[in-house]
C-alpha cells in the first residue's frame, strides 16, 4: 500500500482553504477579515522602486497571534442566513450571515505582481525562486516559462500584443509551480541557516530540523500567522488557522516533518484566491 | 421554410451604413456614446451572401419598406420597435438601446448588483465603495505589488483615507514599474514590435513620455518631436531635425557614430558598451510628424511595399479611435468609394462594405514611404503619382470621421478632437485598472470619465485619479 504523505492531504486543504477564501473574497476580498491593526511585522510589501514611499523599519514579530484585536465576533462561526444566492460564485444558501459583494467582480493578480508579492513574501531573488530548469537557466520562471498563463506577454520575441484576457486552466498550473518552487526555497534556505545555527528569515517561530511535529508544537500559530501577514497584510482568522493547523496532525499514524509542514502552510496560503486575485 | 425564404432574400441587405444610421438615430445611446454599434447589432459575417440575422436585426427587415431608401427608411423603423422586446431578455429595446446593451442578444443585458443583506459585514464596506479595498487594488494594478501589512495600517488608522489613496497611486505612477512596464504593456498593441531591430524603441519612449507626468494625451497623434532615454528612466524630448549620423555609417561598435546610444532597454542589451541594436533614426521633418502616426517603425511595419497604405491607416484606427475595420468596427461608408487607385479589386461588394470606409481614410498616409528606395518613412509628396495611386493634381479626398483631411497632421487633428478618441484613452486605462470592457450598467460612469479628459488637459495622470474613484473600481 503507497504510503500517505503530506502532499496527498493538501488537495483536501487547498479545496477547503480555497472554498472558504473564494468565498470570502469573492465578498469583499477578506470577507470576515477585519483590516487588521497594527502588529509590527517585517514589512513585506516594499515595492523594489520605492514607490510606496515605505521606508520600513524592519521590526520583526514578537511571538503568537493575538486572536481577533478588534473585538468584533468571528464571523467565520456565524452560521449561513442567506436564501437567495448572494453572487454568481455563492450556491444558494451557503452564504454567509454578513452581507456580501454582489459585484463578485475580481481581478486577476497577473504576473509582475504575482512575482514581486512572492518574491517579496519569501524573501527571495527572481534567480533564487526559479530554478526549476535548472541551475543553467536560472530566474526565467516569470519572464518565459511561465510568463503567458500567468498572464504575461512578450510582444518581441513571441508577437504576442496582448496578454490572455482571464485565467488558463495553464494558470492554476503555473502558479501551483511558482509557488511551491518559492516556497520550498525559502524552507530549505531558512533550514541551512537554522542548522548554521542562524535566524531563519521567514520560519524562525518553528523549528524546520525537527522531525516530528504535531498540531500542538510550539511555533506553529505563530508561523502560519507570520504567512498570513506576508501573503495577505493580515492575520489569520480562527477558522483559517483550524484549517492550516492540521497541516502539522500525523498523516496515517506517521508524524509529519517540519519541513513538509512548512512548505505545505506555505503552499496553502500563497494559493488561496485571496492571493491570487484583488 | 417562411423563415429561410426571408433569409434567402435579404442576404444581400447588410448595409455598411446602418451603424452610422443607427446611431444618428440614437446619438444618446450607450452603444454609440464615443463609438459606433458594430454590424453585429443585426447580423454576424461581412459577407453579404452568408448574413445571419439575430432578432433584433430580423425585426427591422419585416420592416422594410423596399422602396424606400435604408439611410431614411430605418429610423422610423427602429421608433416602431422601440417597445418590443426582440431578443426575449425581458427588456425592452428602448431600454436596451439607452442603457448599452445589445437588444439582439439576451445574453446582453445589465446587471445591477443587488443590495446587500445580512448583517453588516465585519470587514468590508459592502454595496459602497471600500477605500482600503480599493487601495489593495491600486498598489497591484499601478504599483505592481500588494500593500504591505504596515501599509494597511496605516490607511486604517488615517483620517483622510480617500487622500492616502490618492498619494498611493501618484506615487505608484511615478514607479519605474508603471512607467517602463505598464505603460509599455500598453502600447503594445498600437507598436507591434518584433525582432527586428529596435526602431520601434522610439515608438514607446514617445508613448510613455506622453503618456507620464500630466502630459497631454494628445500629442500621441500630433507631437512633432521624439523622445530619447539615454540614461535608464530619464526621458527627454528631442525637438527639430534628427541628424542621420553626420553621414558617417552607424557601427554600433564605435560610439558616437549612431544618431543616439539610446538606453539599452530590451532586445539584446548591450554588447562593447553599445546597444546590440541600433535604434535607427526618424527621417522626417517637424513639419510633417504627428506624433505615433509618423514614427519610422509605423511606416515601416505597416505600410512595408505597399502602395496605398491601407493597413498602416487601419492599424492607426484601431489604435487611436478604437475602430478595428477587420471586426466591422467605425465603418462609415463615404459615397463613391472605393475608387480602387491601384486596381485591387477592393470595390467588389464584399470588399467595398468596408474599403468604403478604408481607403479614404488611407490616402494621405501614401505620401510617407514604406520599405523602399530613400527609407521608410521618408515624406515624398509625389509617392502616390509615382506609385501610378493617382495623377498629379487629382488626389482623391482623404476623410477621416466625416471630415475632410489633407495630411496627416490634420488626421491626427481631427482625430484627437474626437470623442472616439477621448474614449479609447479612457478605455485603455479602464481596461488596465479594471480588468475587462465597461460593462452596460458601468457605461453611465464610463462615460463620464472619457468626457472630463478636456477638464484635466487630456492627462493621463488625472485620468487614473479619476478611474480609482468609479464604482466599477472600489466597490463592492
Amino acid at each position: 500500500m503507497k504510503r500517505r504523505t503530506l502532499i496527498d492531504r493538501l488537495p483536501w486543504a487547498l479545496v477547503v482553504a480555497l472554498a472558504i477564501a473564494t468565498a470570502l473574497t469573492l465578498n469583499g476580498c477578506t470577507g470576515c477579515q477585519t483590516h487588521t491593526p497594527a502588529i509590527d511585522v517585517t514589512d513585506t510589501g516594499d515595492t523594489q522602486d520605492g514607490a510606496d514611499g515605505d521606508t520600513d523599519d524592519g521590526d520583526t514579530p514578537d511571538g503568537a497571534p493575538d486572536g481577533t484585536p478588534d473585538g468584533r465576533p468571528d464571523s467565520d462561526d456565524l452560521p449561513p442566513i442567506d436564501v437567495d444566492p448572494p453572487n454568481v460564485c455563492i450556491p444558494a444558501g451557503e452564504g454567509p450571515s454578513f452581507q456580501v459583494s454582489a459585484r463578485a467582480d475580481l481581478r486577476w493578480k497577473r504576473v509582475h505582481a504575482l512575482k514581486n508579492d512572492l518574491l517579496t513574501a519569501m524573501e527571495l531573488t527572481e534567480a533564487e525562486a526559479c530554478e526549476e530548469l535548472g541551475l543553467a537557466l536560472p530566474g526565467i520562471c516569470f519572464n518565459i516559462v511561465h510568463q503567458v498563463p500567468l498572464g504575461g506577454n512578450d510582444p518581441v520575441a513571441a508577437a504576442m500584443y496582448r496578454p490572455i484576457m482571464e485565467p488558463t486552466i495553464t494558470t492554476a498550473l503555473a502558479i501551483d509551480r511558482v509557488t511551491t518552487a518559492a516556497c520550498g526555497k525559502r524552507v530549505d534556505e531558512d533550514t541551512l541557516a537554522q542548522q548554521a545555527g542562524e535566524l531563519g528569515n521567514v520560519f524562525h517561530h518553528m523549528d524546520l530540523t525537527a522531525e516530528a511535529i504535531e498540531v500542538g508544537t510550539p511555533g506553529l500559530q505563530a508561523q502560519i500567522d507570520e504567512l498570513y501577514r506576508r501573503f495577505l497584510a493580515r492575520s489569520p482568522t480562527d477558522a483559517e488557522m483550524q484549517i492550516v493547523l492540521p497541516l502539522a496532525a500525523p498523516l496515517d499514524g506517521t508524524p509529519v516533518s517540519a519541513r513538509d509542514f512548512a512548505k505545505a502552510a506555505c503552499f496553502t496560503i500563497a494559493t488561496t484566491t485571496e492571493f491570487a486575485f484583488h | 421554410m417562411c423563415a429561410a425564404s426571408l433569409l434567402l432574400s435579404v442576404s444581400g441587405h447588410a448595409k455598411p451604413t446602418a451603424p452610422k444610421a443607427f446611431c444618428d438615430t440614437y446619438p444618446d445611446s450607450g452603444l454609440c456614446a464615443g463609438t459606433l454599434v458594430t454590424c453585429s447589432l443585426c447580423h454576424t459575417s461581412t459577407s453579404p451572401t452568408s448574413v445571419q440575422w439575430n432578432a433584433f436585426g430580423q425585426a427591422i427587415l419585416t420592416r422594410r419598406n423596399w422602396e424606400t431608401p435604408f439611410e431614411q427608411d430605418v429610423a422610423g423603423i427602429l421608433y416602431s420597435i422601440e417597445q418590443q422586446d426582440t431578443d426575449g431578455d425581458e427588456l425592452d429595446n428602448i431600454s436596451e438601446i439607452l442603457l448599452g446593451s445589445q437588444p439582439g442578444d439576451p445574453l446582453s443585458i445589465p446587471h445591477y448588483p443587488n443590495p446587500p443583506h445580512g448583517d453588516p459585514n465585519p470587514g468590508y464596506n459592502v454595496g459602497g465603495y471600500d477605500v482600503l479595498f480599493a487601495y489593495r487594488r491600486v498598489s497591484i494594478v499601478y504599483c505592481g505589488q500588494s500593500p504591505s501589512l504596515k501599509e494597511m495600517n496605516a490607511i486604517q488608522n488615517s483620517t483622510d483615507p480617500k487622500s492616502r489613496l490618492h498619494d498611493k497611486l501618484a506615487a505608484c505612477l511615478q514607479s519605474a514599474y508603471w512607467r517602463d512596464v505598464v505603460l509599455d504593456r500598453l502600447a503594445d498593441p498600437a507598436v507591434k514590435p518584433i525582432n527586428f531591430g529596435t526602431s520601434w524603441e522610439w515608438d514607446y519612449r514617445l508613448f510613455r513620455f506622453i503618456m507620464s507626468g500630466n502630459r497631454d494625451m494628445r500629442e500621441l497623434v500630433y507631437a512633432d518631436y521624439h523622445v530619447r532615454e539615454e540614461e535608464e528612466g530619464v526621458l527627454t524630448k528631442v525637438e527639430g531635425s534628427i541628424p542621420p549620423h553626420n553621414g558617417i555609417p552607424c557601427n554600433i561598435n564605435v560610439p558616437g557614430t549612431c544618431a543616439f546610444d539610446e538606453f539599452c532597454r530590451t532586445v539584446g542589451g548591450k554588447q562593447n558598451g553599445n546597444c546590440a541594436y541600433t535604434a535607427g533614426r526618424q527621417p522626417l521633418a517637424p513639419e510633417h510628424r504627428a506624433g505615433m502616426l509618423t514614427t519610422q517603425w509605423f511606416h515601416f511595419f505597416n505600410t512595408m511595399f505597399s502602395a496605398l497604405p491601407r493597413q498602416t491607416a487601419a492599424q492607426a484606427y484601431r489604435s487611436w479611435l478604437d475602430f478595428d475595420i477587420a471586426r466591422q468596427e467605425g465603418l462609415m461608408p463615404v459615397s463613391n468609394e472605393p475608387l480602387d487607385v491601384d486596381g485591387k479589386g477592393v470595390d467588389q461588394a464584399e470588399c467595398a462594405q468596408c474599403h468604403s470606409t478604408l481607403d479614404p481614410l488611407s490616402y494621405v498616409f501614401a505620401s510617407y514611404n514604406g520599405i523602399e528606395a530613400g527609407g521608410a518613412s521618408v515624406y515624398d509628396p509625389s509617392r502616390p503619382i509615382r506609385k501610378g495611386l493617382w495623377e498629379e493634381g487629382n488626389a482623391p479626398q482623404s476623410l477621416l470621421l466625416g471630415q475632410p483631411v489633407e495630411t496627416l497632421q490634420d488626421w491626427g487633428a481631427v482625430a484627437m478632437a474626437s470623442d472616439p478618441f477621448k474614449r479609447k484613452l479612457a478605455l485603455l486605462f479602464y481596461q488596465h485598472a479594471i480588468g475587462h470592457d465597461p460593462r452596460p450598467e458601468d457605461l453611465v460612469e464610463f462615460t463620464a470619465l472619457w468626457q472630463s479628459l478636456p477638464n484635466d488637459g487630456f492627462s493621463a495622470n488625472a485620468l487614473n485619479h479619476r478611474l480609482i474613484d468609479l464604482n466599477a473600481f472600489g466597490a463592492l
